[in-house]
């Protein structure tokens, strides 16, 4: 269909150019994933089992780019993001209960996001009370403000900041040795709370939202078809940069924690912990590191959530339309982040039952989504010549049943 | 379009349908033994509100088996739907026909342009109206009732609202679109080509700002068949109001002779900022296909730079010969095919297209008809020069009050003419550094 021959040239300068231009949803997508949540069960399975967990990262890196590459190439292929989708062949009643459910697991992760905030302000002696009403307007007004361009930048900007943990990772000093056996040879044990920690990772590594935010950016990017390639090679390098990330933040609570046998519930703990045994510096990154992490996912997921839900459901969406045009858009938005940093508010609130729940709620709505997404795909009407091939049907599959068994399993033995 | 049903249209409302509760009756042939449930249906096209045509019924969940027949043979749509044929008379497939457009895959739950508003919507439900036998398309319904009947609660809403707020707008109000308004905008996968062109026309007369807005909130594969079902001087007018960055991405999807089209079309100003930002060999690619006369004015404006006068100027004004006369310049301006974008101005020039003066239509028509043109014109000929800056030429038109200027060289040679709007899509975009449309 087109009939530019630069892009037909393609030299290695070209190919990067582009590559720049399509980069951003895959790797800001995966970035978030490492948020509070993510980093509170990465420290606990540090700090608890060691190295022994780390090989758990290459099947489960393999499993979230192939989930995530179907979302960008249906993405990419349809124009449409993955709730519009949902409505145009799955029809009203479906899309509202699914929009409903997503609606709720998210609300529960800008919880335990802004838990996050409020917790690692509290290590640099910022009260919750400052920080949370100050990180709800910032994280507002960023998003309404800014520009599609401007705020996938501060995104980027905000990825740079996740190498603190990499960093913390080396001032940790690990036996280099022992994590690289770790990480290649598997280790199982069959006790309740390796399993419980084992499927705790696969829960939070592999969110229901980050499909349809991926898709919702790639579309909204306006990626060609013919540029799918750099697309796709964008989520490679966001689903491994995040799991080198949750790498680094086990080694860095096996290193110290587990070392000297210390019990932690949170990530806070984690860095409280790391004071004494890996110096000041350390324990400050990673609490650094919690903080942009939580509020780059608090400014995420609320967006992304209110995008997906007016989608859904036919009402206006985006921040380029005024707030009469496009009420519920605005009110969701708005509504998701002023309750979630209030619930925080409250003196009394569990954070770690906050995070558990916010991982249940995860886990109950994740197959659902994943089914949906391998009836899409496979649409011939769609994707036409895009669609699953029989080998990556069987692959996606078997890695769709594996994550549901494991996160139905989790939210089983969770409330038991 | 949003109508106010009121309570003395209840009776009429009697007479429609929402297509949503077709689709959940049963189907029984005419001795009332259970057929299948509606598939899909499709549509007879070609009128302003086209008859359902063929209902698809099917039948079963996991061997599903298809049974096209024609709406004709439906006897009665209130209650369950009860066919005029007999069971054993029907024959079902293993698969549907391939159908162009159907109603629940292409309009249900999909997106639409609402010609009226100017806006895309999503489709709720369809409103059936029953005219004789046969069902008419009426109205799409895009609101919040339309969305709870599709749930099943719209009783219940409705019965807990009556007891509220007895009042309330929500009992009152339906948001619907006349089919009338109604662009499906559903892509023919093979084609890339809409489906349904029948609201063509009423495409045509959005104005076409808004018509860039709407193109931008679909999706590109609706967005390229849409655009492309416009004619060519319609898809200029959106091109123009297009930001660049918007303008860039369409033209990626473009094959090189549709681009070399749409920019002969576009004004000279407004294609000279485009192709100025494209990359050099896809600027000269598209210039060989326009054509020659006007690539060359094209080539010649892109020689300027973009915040000075050359670059800023339009090459598409009324120029005569200072000689002419009255009579025969407006003789001559009223056979001018072309659409200029400065009308009120007239240029006066020499055999070698000096700038001799300037005049206006109103100066020409109270004029002697016998008088040469140059005797019309202004006493002070204002003017400035190619090299001159956005901002001087602004200060200039300000300082004079006047909506477009000619652009001349050092010895006097008229190249263009600045218009108004030009020379303040300059100033705004350097007062505001544009900023663009903001999504997710």
């Amino acid at each position: 269909m087109n009939g530019n021959e630069s892009v037909r040239n393609p030299t290695l300068f070209r190919n990067l150019l582009i590559f720049l231009s399509v980069m951003g949803p895959g790797i800001i997508t995966a970035n978030v994933d490492n948020d509070a949540g993510g980093i509170a069960t990465y420290s606990v399975a540090g700090a608890h089992f060691g190295y022994s967990m780390l090989w758990i990262f290459i099947p489960m890196t393999l499993v979230l780019i192939i989930i995530q590459e179907m979302c960008s190439r249906m993405g990419v292929v349809t124009g449409k993001g993955l709730a519009d989708l949902i409505r145009e062949k799955f029809g009203a009643k479906v899309t509202f209960y699914a929009m409903l459910a997503l609606l709720v697991s998210n609300f529960t992760n800008t919880i335990s996001e802004f838990s996050g905030i409020a917790a690692s302000c509290e290590i640099f002696g910022i009260s919750r009370y400052v920080s949370l009403p100050i990180a709800a307007i910032f994280v507002w007004w960023v998003v309404v403000k800014g520009t599609y361009k401007s705020v996938e930048k501060i995104f980027l900007a905000a990825c740079l900041f996740y190498f603190s943990y990499i960093i913390t990772g080396f001032l940790a000093h690990p036996k280099w040795s022992g994590v690289l056996k770790e990480a290649v040879y598997p280790t199982f044990r069959f006790n309740k709370s390796f399993i419980l920690m084992m499927m705790g990772l696969v829960g939070t590594t592999i969110a229901p939202w980050m499909q349809f935010y991926q898709q919702s950016a790639v579309v909204e990017k306006g990626i060609n078809v013919k540029d799918y390639k750099y697309a796709r090679l964008d989520v490679i390098i966001g689903g491994i940069v995040v799991s080198i990330v949750a790498v680094f933040i086990i080694i860095s609570c096996a290193a110290t924690l587990f070392k000297n046998g210390i019990r932690i519930e949170t990530a806070q703990d984690a860095a409280l912990a790391l004071k004494p045994l890996a110096g000041n510096y350390c324990s400050m990154l990673f609490a650094f590191g919690l903080f942009n992490a939580s509020l780059f996912s608090a400014m995420i997921l609320p967006l992304a959530t209110a995008y997906s839900v007016c989608e859904g459901l036919g009402w206006e969406t985006g921040v380029d339309r005024r707030l009469k045009e496009a009420p519920q858009f605005y009110f969701l938005f708005t509504a998701l982040i002023v309750i979630g940093a209030g619930v925080i508010m409250y003196p009394k609130i569990n954070l770690v039952m906050v995070m558990l729940l916010s991982q249940a709620a995860n886990s109950v709505f994740l197959p659902f989504v994943l089914i949906f997404m391998l009836l899409l795909i496979n649409d011939k009407h769609l994707m036409g010549q895009y669609r699953n091939s029989k080998f990556f049907n069987i692959v996606s599959c078997a890695a769709i049943v594996i994550t549901i068994a494991l996160t139905i399993a989790f939210a089983i033995t969770e409330f038991l | 379009m949003v109508n106010n049903i009121n309570e003395a249209k209840v009776q009429a409302a009697a007479m429609f349908i929402n297509f949503s509760e077709i689709l959940k009756r049963d189907i029984r042939d005419s001795d009332g033994i259970f057929l299948g449930n509606v598939w899909d249906i499709s549509l007879k096209l070609g009128e302003i509100y086209p008859k359902l045509n063929e209902l698809i019924i099917y039948k079963g969940s996991f061997r599903r088996v298809y049974a096209t027949l024609l709406w004709s043979s439906v006897s009665n749509v209130d209650g369950d739907i009860i066919l005029n044929v007999k069971k054993d008379d029907i024959k079902f497939e293993n698969q549907t026909k391939e159908y162009e457009f159907l109603l629940k895959r292409d309009i249900l739950d999909q997106q639409v342009v609402d010609t009226f508003n100017h806006k895309v919507r999503r489709v709720n439900d369809i409103h059936l109206l029953k005219v004789d036998h046969e069902l008419v398309i009426a109205h799409v319904d895009i609101g919040l009732r339309g969305l709870l009947r599709r749930l099943g609660w719209e009783k219940t809403v409705d019965f807990i609202i009556k007891i509220l707020a007895k009042n309330s707008k929500y009992l009152k109000k339906e948001d619907l679109i006349s089919w009338k308004y109604v662009h499906p905008v559903s892509v023919n996968p093979a084609s890339m080509t809409m489906k349904l062109s029948v609201s063509e026309k009423q495409l045509q007369a959005i104005p076409a700002a808004d018509l860039g807005d709407i193109i931008f909130d679909l999706n590109h594969n609706q967005r390229m068949a849409l655009f492309r079902a416009l004619d060519v001087k319609t898809k200029a007018k959106v091109f123009e109001n297009l930001e660049l960055e918007e303008q860039k991405a369409m033209l990626k999807e473009l094959d090189k002779k549709e681009a070399a089209q749409i920019i002969t079309y576009m004004s000279s100003d407004e294609a000279t900022d485009l192709l100025e930002e494209l990359p050099r060999n896809m600027t000269k690619n598209i210039l060989t296909l326009v054509e020659s006369s006007r690539a060359k004015k094209l080539s010649t404006l892109l020689g300027y730079s973009s915040d000075s006068a050359g670059g800023l100027m339009t090459t598409e004004f009324v120029a005569i010969h200072e000689t002419m006369t009255v009579e025969a310049a407006i003789e001559y301006i009223k056979n001018q095919t072309k659409e200029f974008e400065v009308v009120p101005y007239i240029y006066l020039t020499d055999d070698k297209n000096h700038l001799k003066g300037i005049t206006t239509i109103r100066r020409l028509l109270f004029a002697d008809p016998k008088d040469t043109v140059l005797k019309t014109a202004f006493p002070k000929t204002l003017y400035v020069y190619l090299n001159n800056s956005a901002k001087e030429v602004a200060y200039f038109m300000e300082k004079y009050k006047i909506s477009s200027i000619p652009v001349i060289d050092e010895n006097k040679v008229l190249h263009g003419v600045i218009t108004m709007d030009d020379i303040l899509s300059q100033v705004i975009s350097i007062a505001w550094r544009k900023s663009k449309p903001k999504r997710l």
